[in-house]
């Protein structure tokens, strides 16, 4: 019986549909067909009335039975299931009134009572299922918000953060509380506030304080999204890395709500973790400014001397061209390269022979951020032509015949941060140039005896 | 009899098959020329060359891939997981609760433990835990992050290799090369954009359908070269026949083809013409940049090559030569390195030395090497096997091995990642005090497989294939970027 009555409930999204367009539109078609224009629509009313009442009828069924399992805000299932109830009884009594062709003052009131009620009904019925932030000003935080916050926080033993409001708490409000909130409890688990959250749920206590790794809360979290129980659900955002390893600490520590990070040391995990400084590529480099698509036809036309022109990204359009493959370009296809001179930002001419026109283009690409010239024909008299790149972050001139004299034309490059020398005459020279990683290579492994000693049976 | 009956009458079974067969055959066709539909102009694009390079989903950092992949599954308990709680257990006979219900490949009733049989030291700034076993990888262990907890559920070769380069353990799917190749095309049109560099005496139990293209056409098979001899077979052209009568002969073949595509549409059609141009190309290309003769002494030196014979240095030479020319995904892998213990090649303590000694110089002459020419930071590297290894000793059909060993494990095993844009000096994931499960951290195979994605620029959500009716993509149904890494 149990489950008929679940299965029932579960009807109940479905069939609501049904009352809420149709009451509504017997009372609108109603109300147009007094004009003499819609006066066809007269004979629409009664059909709708008979299916929207008898399918009102079948929502409050279906809705007492989704009610009586429980989960919902009290409050606010109260006020939907009365008007719910009222809207039915209206929706029958307009049925019965309209068949005797009553007086249309009656009915005109009836009507509009019930555009109303439906309305209202659904609109709490949409708020005790997606919870009352549905209609809310602002999205809710992404991902990036929430952990940015926690870096911006610093993360140092004497920091007075405090663990919960400070950290946790933002967290939960954007990965979890859509679900676990007051007006909707998923697994019977509110985790909006302190004391909800020491309350648990339908599966028990969320934290267990006599061993905090075996807690339900840390469980769920970390299981793989494709086992049974994992949180947040998979076609929810899931939780960063960092964000598990925080809710970590804060467990493991007994999920304490009044305590500051100077109090909680985080564990030397997390620390190693926030330290840790990600590589600075192409994408952290490139220009914020819009910019409008370019013209395919230039594309098309430059890809026919043989550069491989893509965007750097498909959300992006600015330009990555490499002429990989390529040991020499004609003249007039570097003559054209200009063109995109808005556009590039990244350019490999790696092994080709790079002529004075090349070199004249090439400088005149001044979105440029990584310029790869290695193995080519660069001398220290080319390298002048370049020092008009002011956007160059990297630049790659491994194996060309560049010697110290091109160090002061480097030096004008302002925003350069990355220089690869291996294999020129740069590598000679102690090569300083401030703010700048330069790497001269001619890296070396140390022989080793292990590197010869071929082990066997003794 | 009337003129309607007499109708009906020579209507026979005859013609009532005749017609549900061509109706049925009509409803057929429609069906299948229904995708015959005039092409869209990046469909047609496409169509002209499936391996053009194109843009990624966002801007990633990694351009390149070379996947190490160490076939037969490397004990990481020898190489990167410190367990020194294991070592106060060894010789001691494994407790229950690590036996039950788990199935193993070939430990039967109650093994012994076996602890650790390298000597381990924390290495450079990031501390990562190295054994003596890898000395030159410990001299540049800042350039990498460690997956310490990443676990599978294939306990045997074969279906483990599939799944961690197919995203599924069973046969028919395309590998990640290809994918990958699929989504961006490859830089250098003279080159294929996926190669495969095989060594140590054997292919993998896997077989080609690590490297192969599964359901996408199949121009983003991986192309497998030998660093021994002619490094493609039968590219060379044959006697009497000169490189212009060559590209004659292809040039009307591709004439003929390409009329074949406009009648029929199909994809292989386009693969074809695109192999055969391929092919003319690199018979130049490819001797070129297979050579490693020409490289300088010190080069040799620091890889440990073999020139004339196989061998992973040559291998990760090659590998890092097809990178600087532009090819998208580069795959090695090297056998030998299941540690049963049933020989002297494959114990733990002595052919495992050996097997180290084999990767440790190459694997990190290719990262220095890669570093110096500006290249690591475009370039993804990832080393693993395809599970790891037991705390326990293995005792095949419950009797004393020969040799020291351990059995498949599936739970855990460790990985790692160098360049590309990977946030260096991490140690993601961790195990208990003996190895056996994951506490922290935890990473499947698909988190692998989306991080990697990830780093060339693309959603592994949105790279899909439309086959058999529905959406495919490498990491199936599951797989979150492991973010801690990747950048």
């Amino acid at each position: 019986m149990d489950s008929i009555i679940y299965l029932t409930g579960r009807f109940h999204p479905l069939i609501v549909h049904l009352p809420v367009a149709l009451l509504p539109l017997a009372g609108i078609f109603w109300a147009l067909s007094k004009y003499n224009k819609f006066k066809s629509l007269e004979a629409t009313v009664t059909p709708l009335l008979v299916v929207g009442s008898l399918a009102a009828l079948g929502s409050m069924l279906s809705g007492f039975a989704l009610a009586s399992g429980g989960n919902y805000d009290e409050a606010l299932l109260n006020k939907h299931r009365g008007l719910g109830i009222v809207s039915t009884v209206i929706g029958l009594v307009s049925l019965f009134l309209q068949v005797r062709a009553s007086n249309p003052k009656i009915l005109w009131a009836l009507f509009a009572m019930l555009v109303v009620a439906v309305s209202l009904t659904g609109h709490w019925g949409g708020m005790l299922t997606h919870g009352e932030s549905w209609f809310a000003m602002e999205p809710p935080p992404k991902n990036s918000d929430v952990l940015e916050k926690l870096k911006v926080i610093s993360i140092d033993s004497s920091s007075n953060a405090q663990l919960y409001s400070d950290l946790v708490a933002p967290l939960l409000d954007a990965k979890c509380v859509n679900c676990h909130n007051a007006q909707k409890q998923k697994g019977e688990l509110r985790l909006d506030n302190p004391e909800n959250i020491l309350k648990g749920g339908k599966h028990g206590l969320l934290v267990d304080v006599s061993k905090p790794e075996k807690s339900e809360l840390l469980l769920r979290i970390q299981k793989s999204i494709e086992e049974k129980g994992h949180m947040p659900p998979r076609q929810e955002g899931q939780l960063e890395n960092l964000e598990v390893e925080l809710l970590k600490w804060w467990i493991t520590a007994g999920a304490p709500f009044d305590k500051s990070v100077a109090q909680v040391p985080p564990p030397a995990l997390l620390t190693k973790l926030w330290q840790a400084k990600p590589v600075e590529g192409l994408n952290d480099w490139l220009p914020t400014k819009s910019i409008d698509i370019a013209k395919q036809s230039v594309i098309d036309s430059l890809e026919k001397y043989g550069f491989k022109i893509t965007s750097v990204g498909q959300s992006s359009n600015y330009l990555s061209i490499t002429t990989a493959g390529e040991r020499a370009i004609a003249n007039r296809g570097w003559a054209q390269l200009s063109k995109l001179s808005a556009y590039v930002v990244e350019l490999d001419a790696s092994y080709v022979s790079l002529t004075d026109d090349a070199l004249k283009a090439v400088a005149a690409l001044t979105q440029l951020r990584r310029l790869k010239l290695n193995n080519t024909n660069l001398n220290d008299e080319g390298v002048k032509t370049l020092s008009s790149l002011s956007e160059l972050r990297s630049l790659h001139v491994t194996g060309t015949k560049l010697t110290s004299a091109s160090q002061s034309i480097l030096t004008e490059l302002k925003n350069l941060k990355e220089l690869f020398v291996f294999g020129t005459g740069l590598t000679n020279t102690s090569l300083t140039l401030a703010n700048v990683k330069v790497n001269t290579g001619n890296y070396d492994l140390p022989k080793l005896p292990t590197d010869t000693m071929v082990y066997k049976v003794k | 009899m009337t003129d309607k009956f007499k109708k009906l009458q020579s209507i026979t079974r005859r013609h009532f098959l005749f017609e549900s067969v061509t109706g049925l055959g009509a409803l057929a066709a429609a069906n299948l020329l229904g995708s015959c539909s005039t092409p869209s102009p990046a469909a047609q694009a496409f169509a002209s060359n499936p391996m053009k390079p194109r843009a990624p989903h966002f801007p990633g950092k990694a351009k390149s891939v070379i996947y190490l992949h160490m076939a037969g599954a490397p004990s990481q308990l020898e190489l990167f997981d410190y367990k020194p709680e294991l070592a106060k257990l060894h010789n001691q006979k494994c407790p229950q609760s690590f036996l039950e219900g788990k199935q193993f490949a070939f430990i039967r009733g109650v093994p012994k433990m076996l602890g650790p049989q390298a000597t381990f030291k924390q290495r450079g700034q990031s501390g990562a835990w190295i054994s003596d076993y890898l000395p030159h990888l410990s001299s540049v262990a800042d350039e990498l992050s460690f997956l310490k907890a990443v676990n599978t559920d294939q306990f045997n070769h074969a279906p483990a290799q599939l799944f961690m380069h197919t995203g599924t353990p069973r046969l028919g799917r395309p590998s990640i090369g290809s994918w990958v190749t699929y989504g961006l095309g490859t830089e250098n049109q003279n080159l294929p954009g996926f190669v495969v560099l095989t060594s140590g005496g054997k292919t993998p139990d896997a077989g080609k359908s690590v490297w192969g293209s599964g359901f996408l056409p199949s121009v983003y098979q991986g192309v497998q070269c030998r660093s021994e001899g002619d490094p493609i077979l039968f590219l060379s052209d044959p006697e009497g026949v000169s490189r212009e009568l060559k590209h004659e002969t292809i040039s009307a073949i591709n004439t003929i083809n390409q009329e074949t595509f406009k009648d029929f549409n199909d994809p292989e059609t386009l693969t074809r013409i695109h192999q055969y141009e391929l092919a003319y190309r690199m018979q130049i290309s490819v001797p070129e940049v297979m050579n490693i003769n020409t490289e300088p002494q010190a080069i040799h030196e620091l890889y440990g090559t073999k020139p004339g014979k196989t061998s992973f240095a040559n291998n990760c030479l090659l590998a890092r030569k097809l990178v600087e020319q532009g090819v998208r995904f580069v795959q090695l892998f090297d056998w030998g390195w299941d540690s049963h213990g049933t020989d002297v090649d494959n114990a733990v303590n002595i052919g495992l030395r050996n097997k180290c000694r084999e990767i440790d110089r190459p694997i990190s002459a290719l990262i220095l090497d890669l570093k110096q020419r500006g290249l690591l930071d475009q370039t993804l590297i990832v080393w693993g096997g395809e599970f790891g290894r037991t705390p326990m000793q293995e005792n095949r059909d419950d009797a004393e091995m020969p040799f020291l060993g351990r059995d498949h494990h599936a739970d855990a095993f460790t990985m790692f990642m160098a360049g590309g844009g990977i946030t260096p000096g991490i140690t993601w994931g961790e195990t208990d005090e003996i190895g056996y499960a994951p506490v922290q951290g935890k990473t499947s195979v698909h988190d692998v497989q989306a991080t990697i994605l990830n780093q060339l620029g693309m959603n592994h959500e949105q790279l899909t294939y439309q086959f058999q009716g529905r959406p495919f993509r490498l990491t199936d149904v599951s797989g979150n970027v492991i973010s801690v890494i990747a950048s």
